[in-house]
């Protein structure tokens, strides 16, 4: 009895253990094939030189780096104020009614939208409705409502985490409801805000689809001047080198690309953490 | 002493439904001036309710219906008209459970003042201060002519925490024992010099010897303020009121001096309750 109580424990807890490890090994796996197939492709001078149509091996993607660098930087100075503040409106002033049960509907089913939809919206409205042209910033805006929900979701996570005490506390000493938000409940909220929605901007700085249609382009002998200029993306570029580049080392190229993709986002999630970490030791 | 003493608080037929279930039913008090008022009563019986309908506190509760007439020096504090942030500025509360804010002990108290529109001597943010919290000279604190600076000061004195945290005002309040913490909310509550203050069961979270230190803060509190302290202790309740109000089942059944309500009370449920038959 007693010895098959304990090995059935085991059996689960081994079940259990197996299926953590083979995800991290996925993870190990995917970073390790891709060095490899990399090889001596991946130098310094692959990340800061210039893209060279002639012959992709004299060149860097040091452009391409530049572009997805400038998306995530929009794309958080746009969505990050929209989102925290729609996630302001819904905790702290829309009460349980109907109208805040059809935003967040709506928020949700948003999060679900193919990004490739988000791409031909963008198209239409910000290219070519609004007359962005296909650009940085129709990309910028196009990535950036799709960043949305998930920016939306990780703040009001964050604003419902605060203590209802301490609201209370502040509108007990006559502080008016904006002045809590203000003083009390979004410093305490902020930084964990801030760390979701990195991670969310994070895996927007990998979408290809929808800056192939607003923007994005293979090969530019300059960099983005204006925010109305074309650019070049990470993801897009190893779409090219993966799928329709003559070169015979384009292959080790992409890889080489890819790396430095995965590196950035890594690096970006890996801010998020350090940034989580500090805001929690220096909090109490 | 004045044989009638001047009435602060007058409360007229208060009825209040949550959810349409009756929380409070026809409830009639005047409340004296500089005293202690103390609210006893069995939980969810209305003292708390009632406390909190007060400074309408009541108001952050949805589905709330209160009828009735609440005045406060002589003016009505119910209905739509009225400044409830104004309200809330003479009638201070503390809650049950200590809740500093997560600032410093300084930011604590300073943060009533702040959103009155007071200027402080020294910036609430400065860059260093991400880094290393700026230590606050206690001493250049007590000799500034600031008004925050010396509000603060005044304030965790009059709530006998001065000399118990001056070494570290710019430490987070966190890092108080409860007993400090729940004397640091009574100092931020005092800063902004209230009429009244509210307490909702101050020291149930705290042992006896902070419970001792509030008590003897509160019978000195009630020289400037009028103290309207909700209490499951009943000795407390004897200890430090100088009236009583008992609470059965949303009614006030019995208010009165608390000798009276104690010694004597006129009703039977009363006298079974202060025996602790019940409750």
């Amino acid at each position: 009895m007693n010895l098959s109580k304990f090995s059935s424990e085991n059996l689960y807890f081994g079940i259990f253990r197996m299926v953590t490890f083979s995800m991290v090994l996925v993870f190990v796996g995917i970073i390790l094939i891709l060095l490899i197939n990399a090889g001596p492709a991946l130098n310094l001078h692959f990340l800061t030189a210039d893209w060279v149509q002639s012959d992709i091996t004299k060149g860097g993607i040091y452009p391409a780096i530049v572009g997805s660098f400038y998306i995530g930087i929009g794309v958080a100075l746009i969505s990050l104020p929209l989102g925290i503040g729609t996630a302001i409106y819904l905790t702290e002033y829309s009460s349980g009614n109907l109208t805040k049960r059809i935003i967040q509907l709506a928020i949700r089913n948003l999060a679900g939208v193919p990004s490739i939809i988000y791409g031909l919206f963008g198209l239409a409205f910000f290219a070519r409705t609004l007359a962005l042209g296909t650009s940085l910033i129709a990309a910028t805006l196009t990535l950036s409502i799709m960043t949305l929900p998930w920016i939306i979701s990780a703040s009001v996570e964050a604003l419902n985490a605060v203590p209802h005490s301490f609201r209370e506390a502040s509108l007990a000493l006559g502080a008016t409801k904006w002045q809590t938000i203000k003083n009390i409940i979004l410093p305490r909220a902020l930084p964990g805000c801030l760390t979701g929605s990195i991670i969310g901007i994070a895996r927007t700085m990998g979408e290809t689809a929808p800056i192939i249609l607003v923007g994005a382009t293979f090969f530019l002998s300059r960099l983005p001047g204006s925010i109305y200029d074309k650019f070049m993306a990470l993801p897009y570029h190893i779409f090219i080198l993966a799928t329709q580049h003559p070169s015979p080392n384009a292959p080790q190229y992409a890889s080489a690309t890819a790396v430095v993709l995965i590196g950035l986002i890594i690096l970006i999630n890996l801010g998020a953490i350090l940034a989580r970490y500090y805001f929690k030791k220096h909090e109490a | 002493m004045k044989s009638q003493p001047e009435t602060i608080i007058s409360v007229r037929s208060l009825n209040v439904w949550y959810n349409g279930l009756q929380a409070l039913k026809d409830v009639n008090a005047d409340i004296a001036k500089n005293k202690v008022i103390a609210l006893i009563g069995a939980s969810g019986s209305g003292k708390t309710t009632f406390l909190r309908s007060l400074n309408r506190m009541l108001d952050l509760v949805t589905a709330i219906r209160i009828e009735g007439q609440i005045s406060i020096d002589g003016k009505t504090i119910l209905g739509p008209e009225v400044d409830v942030i104004k309200l809330r500025q003479d009638v201070g509360m503390v809650f049950q459970n200590p809740t500093p804010f997560p600032k410093s002990i300084y930011d604590n108290i300073a943060y009533g003042l702040e959103i009155l529109g007071r200027k402080r001597s020294r910036s609430s943010f400065s860059l260093k201060g991400i880094f290393r919290p700026e230590k606050i000279d206690y001493h250049k604190l007590e000799a500034s002519s600031n008004e925050v600076d010396a509000t603060v000061v005044k304030s965790l004195k009059d709530a006998t925490l001065w000399l118990e945290v001056r070494d570290r005002l710019n430490n987070s309040a966190f890092r108080l024992s409860g007993g400090q913490q729940q004397r640091l909310c009574i100092a931020r509550a005092i800063a902004v010099k209230p009429k009244i203050l509210l307490m909702d069961e101050p020291c149930s979270e705290l042992d006896p010897i902070s419970t001792k230190k509030i008590e003897e803060l509160i019978n000195r509190l009630k020289h400037q303020y009028t103290v309207v302290i909700v209490t499951h202790n009943l000795s407390q309740a004897r200890r430090i009121s100088d009236y009583t109000g008992f609470f059965h089942m949303g009614s006030l059944t019995e208010f009165g001096t608390t000798s009276e309500i104690f010694r004597n009370p006129k009703h039977k449920i009363t006298q079974e309750y202060v025996r602790g038959d019940f409750g």
